[in-house]
């Protein structure tokens, strides 16, 4: 899994390979590491081949984390698998997708 | 320093022309001088004439006296002590009786008469005319008596004539003289003025000054008898000596010439130049234009879109101009060289383009490298010799259950192996498609490629079908490589029969054969440039070395296989170019289950069945694979994170069938079963929404079907999914809310 971050209007997050039990873990940590000053933080999934329940996971951390800060995060460019599983677990309810 | 030829030629021409000049100049120089020398001695010797004719009796007695004085004097006496030579004893009578007094110029009893004083000096009176007729520079008659080694002297012009010189001559020094030389002998050369017959005279050197001397002969009218009985006058013998001066007549020619270079300076400058400039205009100038246009020529190569002749044609017959003619000839010919290479290399690239051109047209009527299907697994390499090559491979599915197989190689090389190929590799396949027995379509493709085949090209090829249900194989081996088979962990050379090649003699029965084949064996086809490759030793790289590759590489994915058994083969050929083309072929028949077993696995286990079953499987849509992913990962992430027992060992297998993938998945954990849970789904979130346990939930949702079961103590779970990616179908299914 690869992750690019580009600070601008918005902290863009473009995102490649497998969201999953083993890559979450990883997507979890850079971010909260990352020092976010924007007021929108964009994962970009246009590279993102498939999501498992790990990575579920940790888009709701994301989600309340972000908020908490007044803060607003979007999920672009999702692939069929990607819609299908949001979709199955009411995600695509919650998470704002574009 | 570099001088240039024109320097060269222009400088040699001058210093020739000087120095042919000097040695023109001292010629005349020497000849002027001879002449001079000669007009002088012949005046010298008139004059020595004139002086013996005008002596008058008087003198002669006078002279003869004197002669007679000195010859007393040198006869020997009694008391006189022992003296070995003449002028000994002329020396010592001198100094005993006296009688010649150097210091007076006189001499001694002779001289102190007043007659003979008288005659004296008329003596010197006559040499002194002498001396100004003959153009002389001084004069005196001496005496040489018999065996002497000096001359004595008798009388002299008695003055100085020419100061300049004879001032530094005192007259003591005519005494003795040191040194006579003779350097001419010219008797007899003086005029005869009167009946004389004339008289001796010669040139020498005395005391470095250069003389005239003349032997004078004065008879006493006595005649006496010889021992021979020959009569002879008695008399006395006299030197007249005339020195003159060589230096002035030196001077006069040495004059003569440098006025004459001085007026004629400009005409030899003229001609010293002339002669430069005529070297320089016949060779030095057509030269250098040869040299010059040669060298513009030269540069003009670099430019070749514009070559032309540059080097003029030298009219001159002689070796410049032959070469002129050869640089003309040279010139013209290399243009048309490079004119041709030019064209020869478009030609070439155009060629060469083309054949690119063709490789690749001919690469792409052949099946891609690679096939997989729920059936088999084919990977095929083909590297040509030559930009297009003469093998080929090809595999087809006559229809559902059918896969033909072909491995050829075409005789030759190049364009005509290509073309034979290309008519070949269609003519294979349409017979191929008919379903005719394997030795019917070897027969008609046999006589086919015999008919309008002018250039006798042939093929070997390996034909087969392989029948992906009952995994039979039947082929015809035409000539061709035997295959390997590589089963159950064993690698064999398969001993078929050998056949014809096909294109060879017309109507030839072809022996079909059958193999039966078992699921994960794996068949090795290639064409003779593998075994036939050969090192830098001319060894072939052979079939025990295949053999070897490929039991070492037996276990690997049929890909890197073929790439290891590649790299052996370079490894062993280093670097010796390829003459023919090496065509390679595993073909895999496929296990219908893919099958994994783990324990006490990790999270990398995630990773090892997803990449093994997205390779497997590689030919369903991507989509589904994702879908196949997921579940794996929601599976092992649930039985990892959440069963605890000692020694867990989770074992899937995967089948295919009818568009239907069939994922049994086990383990030895506490008994539970998934589906008993209720779906998670969210519809809102806030602080208190649970951020796990949608695992299940997705699983049941990309599943076509899902159950459990417990048996022999472990969980068990079937899901059936469809291999298409229309219907995941679990779109219409009612999801329940959470609680």
């Amino acid at each position: 899994m690869e992750i690019v971050i580009n600070h601008g209007d918005a902290l863009n997050v473009i995102l490649s390979g497998r969201l999953d039990t083993s890559t979450s873990p990883i997507l979890e940590k850079r971010l909260k590491e990352e020092e976010i000053n924007e007021k929108l933080v964009v994962l970009d999934f246009k590279d993102i081949e498939y999501i498992s329940s790990a990575g579920l996971r940790v888009l709701l951390t994301l989600k309340k984390m972000i908020e908490k800060d007044n803060k607003a995060l979007e999920i672009h460019n999702i692939n069929e698998v990607v819609s299908e599983v949001f979709k199955v677990t009411g995600f695509s309810n919650v998470l704002t997708i574009k | 320093m570099r001088w240039s030829i024109r320097t060269k030629i222009i400088l040699l021409g001058s210093i020739t022309s000087f120095l042919l000049i000097s040695i023109a100049l001292l010629i005349s120089f020497f000849v002027y001088q001879n002449r001079a020398y000669s007009q002088l001695a012949k005046n010298v010797d008139k004059s020595v004439h004139e002086i013996k004719y005008n002596l008058d009796d008087s003198a002669v007695n006078f002279l003869k006296m004197a002669v007679g004085e000195i010859d007393e004097a040198a006869k020997i006496t009694p008391d006189d002590p022992v003296m070995n030579t003449y002028s000994e004893k002329l020396d010592y009578y001198t100094k005993k009786y006296g009688f010649i007094y150097p210091s007076t110029g006189g001499f001694g009893l002779s001289y102190q008469k007043a007659a003979n004083r008288n005659a004296y000096m008329d003596i010197s009176s006559d040499l002194k005319s002498a001396i100004v007729s003959s153009g002389g520079k001084s004069a005196f008659i001496g005496y040489i008596p018999e065996n002497a080694d000096r001359i004595y002297y008798l009388a002299d012009a008695f003055f100085v004539f020419d100061e300049k010189y004879d001032s530094k001559l005192p007259l003591s020094d005519y005494k003795f003289f040191g040194s006579y030389q003779e350097i001419t002998d010219s008797y007899y050369t003086a005029t005869d003025y009167s009946n004389d017959e004339g008289f001796p005279c010669w040139t020498a050197m005395i005391d470095g000054y250069k003389h005239r001397v003349a032997e004078v002969f004065f008879g006493d009218g006595v005649y006496e008898t010889d021992a021979n009985g020959d009569s002879y006058e008695t008399g006395k013998v006299f030197y007249i000596f005339i020195r003159y001066d060589m230096k002035e007549i030196n001077d006069s020619v040495v004059n003569y010439l440098i006025t004459e270079i001085i007026s004629f300076s400009g005409a030899l400058l003229f001609l010293i130049l002339l002669f430069g400039l005529a070297s320089h205009f016949l060779i030095a100038n057509n030269i250098i234009k040869l040299n010059s246009s040669t060298l513009e020529f030269t540069k003009s190569l670099s430019n070749k879109d514009k070559l032309e002749v540059i080097t003029p044609t030298i009219k001159a017959k002689d070796e410049i101009g032959d070469l002129s003619k050869s640089f003309v000839s040279l010139e013209t010919t290399l243009i048309d060289y490079i004119d041709q290479v030019e064209r020869d290399a478009k030609e070439r690239e155009k060629i060469n383009a083309e054949l690119e051109i063709a490789s690749e047209i001919q690469l792409s009527a052949l099946p891609t490298n690679f096939l997989n299907d729920e059936n088999v697994l084919i990977k095929a390499s083909i590297e040509s010799a030559k930009e297009v090559g003469g093998d080929f491979y090809d595999y087809f599915y006559i229809d559902s259950t059918h896969l033909a197989i072909i491995v050829s190689d075409v005789s030759g090389k190049g364009v005509p192996a290509a073309l034979f190929m290309m008519k070949s590799k269609e003519l294979i396949r349409s017979k191929l498609i008919n379903k005719e027995s394997l030795s019917k379509v070897c027969y008609d493709v046999n006589n086919s490629l015999i008919d309008n085949n002018s250039q006798g090209l042939f093929i070997t090829a390996f034909i087969g079908i392989l029948n992906v249900k009952t995994k039979e194989l039947e082929f015809v081996n035409a000539g061709h490589e035997r295959p390997y088979l590589i089963s159950k962990g064993k690698v064999t050379q398969l001993d078929v029969d050998s056949n014809f090649i096909l294109g060879g003699i017309e109507n030839y029965k072809y022996k079909e054969e059958s193999i039966k084949l078992n699921t994960d064996d794996k068949l090795f086809i290639h064409t003779d440039g593998l075994n036939e490759s050969i090192n830098s030793n001319r060894e072939e790289f052979g079939y025990e070395r295949i053999k070897n590759a490929l039991f070492e590489n037996k276990d690997l994915q049929i890909g890197d296989c073929l790439k290891n058994i590649s790299n052996k083969l370079s490894e062993f050929t280093d670097c010796e170019e390829a003459f023919d083309d090496i065509t390679m072929m595993l073909v895999e028949l496929k296990s219908s289950n893919l099958e994994f077993r783990f324990e006490n696995p990790d999270y990398d286990a995630i990773d090892k069945v997803n990449n093994k079953f997205n390779d497997y499987y590689s030919y369903i849509d991507k989509k589904i694979l994702s879908e196949f992913n997921i579940i794996f990962d929601e599976l092992f992430n649930n039985y990892i994170s959440y069963e605890k027992v000692d020694n867990l060992v989770i074992e899937v297998s995967v089948s295919l069938k009818n568009d239907t993938f069939e994922l049994i998945i086990k383990n030895n954990g506490v008994e539970f079963n998934p589906l008993k849970r209720n779906d998670k789904y969210i519809k809102s979130i806030d602080e208190n929404t649970e951020v796990g346990g949608f695992g299940i939930t997705i699983i049941k949702n990309l599943a076509t079907d899902i159950s459990y079961k417990r048996k022999d103590n472990k969980n068990i779970l079937i899901i059936k999914k469809s291999s298409k990616k229309e219907s995941t179908g679990s779109e219409s299914k009612e999801l329940e809310e959470e609680n």
